[in-house]
């Protein structure tokens, strides 16, 4: 394996990780369990060390909690949080050896090989471990051994340091869940009188395998170090932010442009590197008197050139104040997007590019999301036709399907006078008198019946279009189930 | 081409129209403001009246008369136009009724 250098594994179990998250931030001086709704009921999901203590357990319905306890206070769980702060101790546990993975939902696995001795020594390490996360204020089980399966065992099933080199004198007295089995054949085993690891290690493997299948000698042939299983540590996620520190301090804006541009080039190149573009930056240039002044700058589409960047830049700069100057300048990109290579022809214009840009100028100045484009909706009801959305949005696919002509100006039905169910002649509308020369018509739209809407509860609708000796051409609608008549917009 | 639309509510002050108009000069493009009669702003360099009319001939057409009412820089006038959405084209046509 190790040219000789036996393994040693670091399994660590955090048995209230996500209960310990919360109350490291809002300590609670009594029980506290967080609940998670499965099956339509409320559960614990993970309680404190007092609420074990007051015979509460995992699974119990939240409503049976509130009865054994009335002072239990609870907190809704948040699985993705959790899940980011079992990534988050992972990155600190990095600090006793590269080879770190993540072991299920609340443990870590960490191949210590080669270097306990950085720590003076396995003991030494494992109460470095122990101190710094208790005072994190995060409980944790550990277990090392040999084998990461041992190692999972001794972290579950009481805590302990396998022997080097002898697996079976740690986990003999074991039981056999800590191989980890599944909970039908953990019972079956109990069943047949196996309780402990050393009970099955004892046992003929051919009758085994015969009844349990391969999946039990795996597991217990992996705790034992007969079969190798890895550890796989994550890529640590890219780091997207460059900064700069200046031997004298600086106040024109050309030179703090310069500084960006520097800072961009670097920046430009780790993104293209990685296929990416940058959406949100921020640039945070740090005075001489300690103050800081952070530019942010908001793109509406990824970007990876550093000139189009920061010839956006060039605002948010000038309005800096660099009061008695700026040493350290300071640019990450707080949002990234994938932003593959394209091929580039000579039918591509950059005129999409130079819209995106003129997009992003405007939103340094009004928001980015107050920059809004028309978007279709597939609806026949014209005043839902349409969705106006900021315009960094994908347009989807899919344009503007108008079987009929539809008005270029849209209004608010405004009542009119008239009779019967074809136009009137001659009508009155907003004051000015008009007679009709031409009408074509009705195109019936019905009620969107499944949506409540207010403007449509006159029923359906008899679209007309009406063109007048006075030159107008309006879009009249009738309602005949609730007689009247209407002008809704006017045509070109 | 460049091309920017704005439509108002109420009227543009001097210095507001002065500052767009000034905007479209140095970057030599259109910009065009909608607005309600009488609200027309001073700096502007030219103002147009659009009007629909109605066309005896033709149904679903577009006859407009485009009448030039402020130019700065040359004489008043108005055409008769009619927007064919087909081919995106306006077409000057012969005054109706005469």
């Amino acid at each position: 394996m190790f040219n000789g250098i036996r393994k040693r594994v670091i399994s660590m179990w955090f048995p209230r990780l996500a209960s310990d998250r919360i109350l490291r931030v809002r300590a609670v001086d009594g029980p506290f369990a967080l609940t998670l709704k499965t099956d339509n009921a409320n559960r614990l999901y993970c309680l404190n060390a007092r609420a074990d203590r007051q015979g509460l357990h995992r699974g119990m319905s939240y409503s049976d909690a509130r009865a054994f306890c009335p002072d239990l206070q609870s907190a809704p769980a948040d699985l993705l949080a959790d899940t980011r702060f079992l990534h988050t101790l992972r990155r600190w546990a990095v600090r006793y050896c590269p080879w770190v993975g993540i072991e299920g939902d609340d443990g870590l696995v960490l191949d210590i090989t080669g270097s306990a001795h950085l720590f003076a020594g396995e003991d030494r390490m494992l109460a470095d471990i122990r101190q710094r996360l208790m005072r994190a204020g995060i409980s944790v089980r550990l277990g090392l051994a040999d084998t990461r399966g041992a190692a999972w065992a001794l972290s579950h099933h009481g805590e302990g340091v396998g022997e080097p080199g002898n697996p079976l004198a740690a986990l003999a007295n074991l039981p056999v869940a800590a191989l980890r089995l599944e909970q039908g054949t953990v019972t079956a085993l109990q069943r047949l009188g196996l309780r402990t690891i050393g009970n099955i290690e004892e046992t003929e493997r051919a009758p085994l395998a015969r009844r349990f299948g391969p999946a039990l000698l795996r597991r217990l042939d992996q705790a034992m170090g007969r079969q190798p299983e890895e550890v796989s540590p994550l890529a640590d996620p890219v780091h997207y932010g460059v900064r700069m520190t200046l031997p004298e301090p600086i106040g024109l804006v050309d030179d703090v442009t310069g500084v960006t541009e520097r800072l961009l080039e670097r920046l430009c190149a780790k993104l293209i590197r990685n296929e990416a573009g940058v959406r949100i930056l921020n640039l945070t240039l740090y005075r001489v008197d300690q103050g800081a002044h952070t530019v942010e700058l908001r793109l509406a589409r990824p970007l990876c050139d550093v000139q189009r960047i920061l010839s956006l830049f060039a605002r948010g700069i000038s309005e800096v104040d660099a009061g008695f100057g700026i040493d350290q300048m300071r640019l990450e990109a707080v949002e990234v997007a994938h932003l593959p290579p394209e091929q580039v022809s000579h039918v591509s214009s950059d005129r999409q590019n130079q819209l995106d840009d003129l997009i992003s100028r405007i939103g340094t100045r009004i928001g980015l999301e107050n920059v809004q484009r028309f978007l279709p909706v597939e609806s026949h009801i014209p005043e839902r036709a349409f969705a106006i959305v900021p315009a960094v949005l994908k347009s989807q696919p899919g344009g503007w399907a108008v079987e009929r002509p539809r008005p270029v100006r849209l209004f608010p039905p405004e009542p009119i006078v008239g009779q019967g169910n074809l136009p009137p002649d001659s009508f009155r509308w907003r004051r000015m008198p008009f007679t009709t020369a031409r009408r074509t018509g009705p195109e019936r739209i019905a009620p969107e019946w499944w949506l409540d809407d207010d403007n449509w509860c006159a029923g359906i609708r008899d679209y007309w279009k009406v063109e007048t000796w006075q030159g107008r051409r309006l879009w009249l609608f009738y309602t005949p189930q609730n007689p009247g008549w209407y002008v809704q917009g006017e045509f070109a | 081409m460049p091309f920017v639309m704005i439509e108002i509510h109420r009227p543009l002050t001097l210095k507001e129209g002065q500052r767009l108009q000034l905007a479209a000069r140095t970057g030599s493009s259109i910009g065009l403001c909608i607005l309600p009669e009488g609200m027309g702003s001073n700096s502007a360099e030219t103002r147009w009246r659009v009007i629909p009319v109605f066309d005896r001939q033709r149904e679903d057409s577009t006859l407009m008369r485009w009448e030039i009412i402020k130019n700065k820089t040359g004489t008043l006038g108005a055409w008769n136009v009619q927007w064919d959405p087909k081919t995106r084209h306006l077409h000057v046509v012969s005054s109706p009724g005469k």
